[in-house]
């Protein structure tokens, strides 16, 4: 008898365990597909000089190509949880790739950004923009709270910002505290 | 014909009033205001903050405490129909280091302001109106050279900025400014409305490039430009908001009945003959608009009052005449268009009211009348696609429709003004719009622009909702649209307020109104607003001194109405000059709105506003010190001064942060983990 429920359970629970982890492997399937896409726009984007949206219903485009910890990563404009799901993206408000002023690029701590964990002081990142190579050296990382959009201030000089969200070992899909890696313009290396 | 009722009018002597000590409040803000320039604080206290614990309790708090608090004191004086306000803003720095304050602060719409006092310990430095940009620089070079300075500035017609220069250490400067207003009658009752705090404005548009200066939330937009400037950082939800005091005295002249808060428990008394006298409890929060309701006793209602001031060879005057209602009034058949703000700072309580008073709006609907519903937040979108006639099935499903709507998104509400103001499809009814709303917009220039070309043959009546609504907006947009506005604070106001306006719109308007004087005289409003039930006809004006005659007049259910009255002084007033002159400067904006030459405008208003010394858009002002306070090597950091929250504002729907940098990922494969672990007793318990 006992044998009879527990078999239900047992399907019912392997179920919901399979839903969970597709769940999960739909968002990590997202975030590396859509990369190869969007490689796709860039290339679009670099000889026309228009922005080309990587897909047809995509309320975005490419706007840089970054390079940090020897990995590339496409960012597209705009930071909402739709872009971020893609790719990192460019925070709305704050200087434009290749321009002047304070940068800032927004990613997801468990996909794209995961490895802003391991970045040092003295790193370098190089940002790729329709206006051509920028070399950043990371100066600094700094824990804030999710509201204080202070840290995207411009400061007078020309610096980038990678943020996502702190601690980097935080299971849940919201967090209150941002990580933001500040780094300064260098000389090409 | 009515008789010129001359109210018994004192000499405006204010008495200095020995409240209690404030209460102040250093609550903690948001994390933008908190820091503006230090280091960040350790992660387990900025958790604190987020559990609502006050920074105060602990000395670890260093960081927190340095914001200025400001508490307010408020005194208001009625005369008549003219009120004059004293506003107290005391100005803490409990910090150990030198601070500039910055404070936004609303105030009544066409208020004219006057007076800066700036009073540092024993000595009292009294401001000058400048014209803005000449203000600015004098504030600025006094703040770089560390004498003490305050600068109130005009940001909107309701909204102004209080900024001060150099508080020290501990320090406490208290800044008094003072207004002159009109006191609204209307169906016999006079309404006076002191606003508390701000609900945050929808800033629409993109955001302008690199603009994220300073001290408020919102960015600059290119349809807000000052966005930043009118967005002050709100204290944290679960910080005591900021004490204010608030007396009120009124010298009637006549017996008053119905002395009424409907928002705050105040204290009445009558002082001697007449003169009545309003105390708000001290603990009352900051967190919504006061209004003081009073109607004189039905046997002395007054239907006419004419006051006046003279000024050198020049006479200002303010004429308020009630039409004469018929005994039955016919009821007219309609279409009403309502429209409602399901926006985000409609969110929680103002979604209520507003549904309970577009229910009752479509309740009173008369059978031969036609009606649709529009709701807008990111977008607008109608019930019908044509209005429907009133049938038990059409007002089943608009109560339906009302039910099912949720505040949340954007305020789009040029779209909404389009879809509602859109009268292409002839009924040849007369077509009413009652667009109820908080007015959290902050591109309200553009949106009375669009009102104003777009009105055609609608009127549009505005319906303000929630505890502090932009009533400037509000009543402004009313009398583009040639309608009138409803404050609504609570629910428990919705009957009242709603049924007034419902029976505004069943009845006939006095239409074509005009005030005709004799000889040469300058008045405002110049084009005057249709007139409904129980409102009065107010005309601000100036003339030579001497006395003539003003013929007013209009059309009362298709027929013309007209009465000739003396120009004879019969009470003396003050501060009618600054009245007139705030009067002349609505119009002035108003015909900027219309015209192509703003320049032109702006000029008048400048030279307006510099004549007769009041604050407007293009005059500030600026009260400095002459010796520096703060010793030259000591910087002064600059800090802004959080509002209230309304009560009743959900702010997480209305602020976003940084963005959210994390997905769900872990957390499902952490559930499935969970659930695997789970099935090994049940496995074990099959195969054992």
């Amino acid at each position: 008898m006992t044998r009879g429920w527990s078999g239900f359970v047992l399907l019912g629970l392997l179920a919901l365990a399979s839903w969970q982890v597709a769940s999960a492997g739909y968002i990590w399937a997202k975030a590396r597909l859509a990369q190869y896409l969007i490689a796709d726009a860039w290339q679009q984007m670099l000889q026309t000089g228009e922005p080309v949206r990587p897909w047809r219903w995509a309320d975005t485009w490419p706007v840089a190509r970054l390079e940090i910890k020897g990995q590339s990563l496409y960012v597209l404009q705009g930071a909402s949880g739709r872009v971020l799901a893609f790719a990192p993206g460019h925070v709305d408000g704050t200087s434009e790739p290749g321009h002047r002023g304070t940068i800032a690029i927004a990613g997801h701590r468990d996909t794209h950004f995961a490895l802003l964990e391991q970045v040092q002081a003295g790193d370098r990142v190089t940002l790729h923009s329709r206006l051509g190579l920028q070399h950043f050296a990371i100066s600094e990382g700094r824990v804030v709270s999710a509201g204080d959009s202070q840290v995207l201030a411009p400061t007078g000089d020309t610096r980038l910002l990678l943020i996502t969200c702190y601690p980097f070992d935080g299971l849940a899909g919201q967090a209150s505290e941002r990580y933001v890696l500040i780094a300064h313009l260098v000389e090409p290396s | 014909m009515a008789p010129l009722l001359s109210y018994a009018v004192r000499p405006a002597v204010f008495r200095w009033l020995h409240l209690a000590p404030l209460l102040l409040c250093l609550g903690a803000l948001f994390a933008q205001a908190q820091q503006a320039e230090e280091e960040l604080l350790p992660l387990d206290d900025l958790s604190h903050v987020r559990q609502g614990s006050l920074a105060l309790a602990s000395p670890a708090w260093q960081g927190l405490k340095l914001s200025p608090a400001v508490a307010t004191r408020v005194h208001m004086q009625v005369t008549g129909l003219v009120a004059r306000v004293r506003v107290e803003q005391r100005f803490t720095n409990p910090s150990d280091q030198w601070v500039n304050g910055t404070y936004l602060f609303p105030l009544p719409e066409q208020t004219a302001v006057d007076s800066l006092r700036l009073v540092v310990g024993e000595r009292v430095i009294e401001g000058q109106i400048q014209p803005r940009d000449t203000a600015r620089a004098l504030y600025q070079q006094a703040k770089r050279e560390g004498k003490k300075a305050s600068l109130v500035s005009q940001q909107r017609p309701n909204l102004f900025t209080n900024q001060v220069a150099n508080i020290g250490p501990g320090e406490t400067l208290r800044i008094e400014l003072e207004y002159q207003q009109i006191v609204p009658y209307q169906g016999g009752q006079f309404s006076l409305r002191f606003p508390m705090t701000l609900t945050p404005r929808y800033m629409p548009g993109q955001p302008l490039k690199v603009q994220f200066n300073s001290l408020g939330w919102a960015q600059d937009r290119d349809q807000v430009p000052d966005a930043s400037l009118i967005s002050p950082p709100l204290k944290h939800p679960d910080a005591p908001p900021g004490a204010v005091a608030l007396k009120v005295e009124i010298l009637a002249g006549m017996p008053l009945e119905g002395i009424v808060s409907p928002y705050h428990r105040v204290q009445i008394a009558e002082q001697a003959d007449h003169h009545y006298q309003v105390r708000l409890q001290e603990t009352e929060a900051a967190n919504r608009d006061f209004v003081l309701n009073w109607r004189p006793r039905a046997d002395s209602r007054p239907t006419a009052a004419l006051f006046s001031q003279v000024q050198g060879n020049e006479q200002y005057g303010l004429l308020m005449l009630m039409p004469p209602s018929s005994e039955q009034p016919q009821v007219q058949a309609r279409e009403v268009v309502f429209v409602l703000d399901t926006s985000g700072s409609m969110a929680s309580a103002s979604i209520l009211q507003a549904k309970a008073a577009l229910a009752m709006g479509i309740r009173d609907l008369s059978p031969l009348d036609y009606f649709n519903l529009i709701e807008f937040s990111s977008q607008a979108r109608a019930l019908w696609r044509e209005p429907q006639g009133v049938n038990a099935d059409s007002v089943a499903e608009a109560l339906d429709f009302i039910d099912g709507l949720d505040a949340e998104g954007g305020t789009e509400m040029a779209a909404a003004l389009a879809l509602a103001l859109d009268d292409r499809r002839q009924t040849g009814l007369l077509r009413q719009v009652v667009f109820i709303t908080d007015g959290a917009v902050g591109n309200e220039e553009a949106l009375m622009t669009y009102i104003r070309r777009h009105l055609g043959q609608s009127r549009l009546f505005t319906v303000g909702i929630g505890a502090a609504p932009n009533s400037y907006f509000m009543t402004e947009a009313a009398e583009a649209g040639r309608g009138t506005f409803t404050f609504i604070g609570d629910l428990g106001q919705v009957q009242g307020s709603m049924q007034q306006l419902l029976d505004k719109l069943r009845y006939p308007a006095l239409t074509e109104v005009f005030a005709q004087f004799g000889g040469k005289v300058e008045s405002y409003p110049s084009v005057l607003p249709d007139l409904y039930l129980g409102e009065p006809v107010m005309v601000s004006f100036r003339q030579q001194a001497g006395s003539g005659q003003v013929k007013l007049g209009g059309v009362y259910d298709g027929l013309p109405w007209a009465v000739s009255l003396p120009l004879e002084p019969q009470a003396e007033a003050s501060g009618l000059d600054k009245l007139w002159a705030r009067h002349k400067i609505a119009q002035l904006s108003r015909e900027r709105r219309q015209g192509d030459n703003p320049e032109y405008y702006n000029r008048q208003i400048e030279r307006v506003a510099m004549r007769h010394q009041i604050v407007s858009e293009f005059t500030s002002l600026v009260a400095l010190d002459v010796t520096p306070s703060r010793p030259a090597r000591e910087p002064a950091a600059d800090r802004a001064v959080p509002n209230a929250v309304p009560q009743g504002l959900d702010t997480q729907r209305v602020f976003g942060g940084l963005p959210v940098g994390a997905t769900s990922l872990r957390q499902h494969l952490l559930i499935a983990l969970l659930l695997l672990a789970m099935c090994l007793p049940f496995w074990m318990l099959r195969y054992d």
